[in-house]
C-alpha cells in the first residue's frame, strides 16, 4: 500500500511547512491518477499517520485528479475517467499526458 | 489562515535519489530498477542476466522484498555482491533504502547496479531510487491485461520486458491485445519479449544493458 509511505512523506512534509504553535486543520493534497491512489487508503493512512502527529482535527483533503489525454485529432488536452477514453471526436489512441502530480498544495491552519 | 505550499509530497525522496544517483554516476555505475508483481521472474531474470554479464561487468544487486533472504541466496550464486533488502511491510523501495544498502558495497568495485524492487506493479513505480533506467516486466502467466490495468508502469519505464514466452501456448494471453494497450498508452514504448528460463530472446535485454552501461554518463 503505498499510501502509507506517501502520506508519510506528507506529515514530515507538513511537519516542515507547520508554524509553530499553528493548529492544523486541513491539507489540501492533489494527485493524479496515474499515481493510482485510493481515497479510502489515504483516509485510513491519514488516520494512523496524520492524527497522532497534528490531532483528530486536522484532515487530509485529498484532490483526485483524472486523466489528461492528448487527442492528436483537435490536438488539445481532455480529461478522462480512463487512460484508454475516446475523444469526443471519435479518435481514440491518445496518449496521458503528465497525471504524475503528487503535491501538497496548502494548510488550512488555526493560530493556538 | 490558509499557507499555500505547492510542493512535490515525495521531495525528500526524490532529494535522496537524485544524490544516489549522483553518487553512482560518480563512480561511473548504471543502476537498473526492476519493477514487476511477484512471481513475474524478476530473479529468474537476474539469474540469467548475471550468467551472460559477469563475464565483461562486474555486477551488484540489490534485492527488494518484504521478508527472507532467498532472493539474495539464488544471486549469489552468480553474483558476489548481493545485499538484500527487508522492507517489512513496505510494498517497495524508497531512495532511502538504497542509500543504505550502498554503505554495504565498494562502489569502486561495480559496473552495472540491478535493483530488484518489490514485486509489485503499482507502488514501486512512483518511488525514484536513483537508477538510471527503469524497467517494467510482465509475464504471460499474468494475463494479457496487466499493461491496461497498470498503466503507470507502462508511462514510467524505459524499457518493458514480456518474459516467459516459452509458456505462451499453455497459458491464455492475446499478445496482440497486450501490445496494442502498451502502444494506446505510450505509442514509443519500447517492449523485449524473452524467457529467463529457457534464454528465448534473452540477447536483446543483454544487449540493451550493455548499450545503456556503454552510454556514458549515464540519464540523469
Amino acid at each position: 500500500m503505498h499510501e502509507l509511505s506517501i502520506v508519510e512523506a506528507l506529515v514530515e512534509q507538513i511537519g516542515r511547512h507547520l508554524p509553530p504553535k499553528a493548529i492544523l486543520r486541513s491539507a489540501v493534497v492533489q494527485a493524479g491518477a496515474m499515481r493510482a491512489l485510493d481515497e479510502c487508503a489515504m483516509q485510513t493512512a491519514w488516520q494512523v499517520l496524520g492524527h497522532p502527529a497534528f490531532g483528530n482535527q486536522a484532515q487530509l483533503q485529498l484532490k483526485l485528479l483524472r486523466w489528461t489525454l492528448h487527442c492528436p485529432a483537435c490536438d488539445k488536452d481532455f480529461e478522462a475517467d480512463e487512460p484508454h477514453a475516446p475523444c469526443n471526436c471519435g479518435q481514440v489512441g491518445q496518449s496521458p499526458q503528465a497525471s504524475d502530480e503528487l503535491r501538497l498544495l496548502s494548510l488550512q491552519v488555526d493560530d493556538a | 489562515m490558509n499557507i499555500p505550499v505547492v510542493e512535490n509530497v515525495l521531495k525528500i525522496n526524490d532529494q535522496l535519489a537524485a544524490l544516489n544517483r549522483r553518487r553512482l554516476g560518480q563512480a561511473s555505475i548504471c543502476a537498473i530498477n526492476l519493477i514487476g508483481a511477484p512471481g513475474c521472474g524478476k530473479t529468474a531474470l537476474l539469474e540469467a542476466t548475471l550468467r551472460l554479464l559477469s563475464a565483461d561487468f562486474r555486477c551488484a544487486v540489490l534485492a527488494g522484498d518484504l521478508a527472507t533472504q532467498r532472493d539474495a541466496d539464488r544471486l549469489a550464486k552468480y553474483c558476489p555482491r548481493v545485499v538484500q533488502i527487508n522492507t517489512g511491510k513496505g510494498c517497495h523501495l524508497e531512495a532511502g533504502h538504497v542509500a543504505q544498502a550502498l554503505e554495504q558495497l565498494n562502489l569502486a568495485d561495480i559496473d552495472l547496479l540491478f535493483i530488484e524492487n518489490v514485486g509489485n506493479l503499482i507502488c514501486p513505480v512512483g518511488f525514484d531510487v536513483g537508477q538510471n533506467y527503469k524497467v517494467g516486466i510482465f509475464s504471460t502467466t499474468e494475463g494479457d491485461d496487466k499493461p491496461a490495468k497498470h498503466p503507470y508502469i507502462v508511462m514510467e519505464a524505459d524499457l518493458l520486458l514480456l518474459n516467459k514466452i516459452d509458456l505462451l501456448e499453455h497459458v491464455p494471453f492475446d499478445r496482440e491485445l497486450f501490445e496494442h494497450d502498451i502502444r494506446r498508452l505510450k505509442p514509443d514504448s519500447r517492449l523485449l519479449a524473452l524467457s529467463a528460463r529457457t534464454l528465448a530472446g534473452i540477447e536483446p535485454w543483454i544487449e540493451q544493458v550493455r548499450q545503456w552501461k556503454n552510454a556514458a554518463p549515464g540519464k540523469q
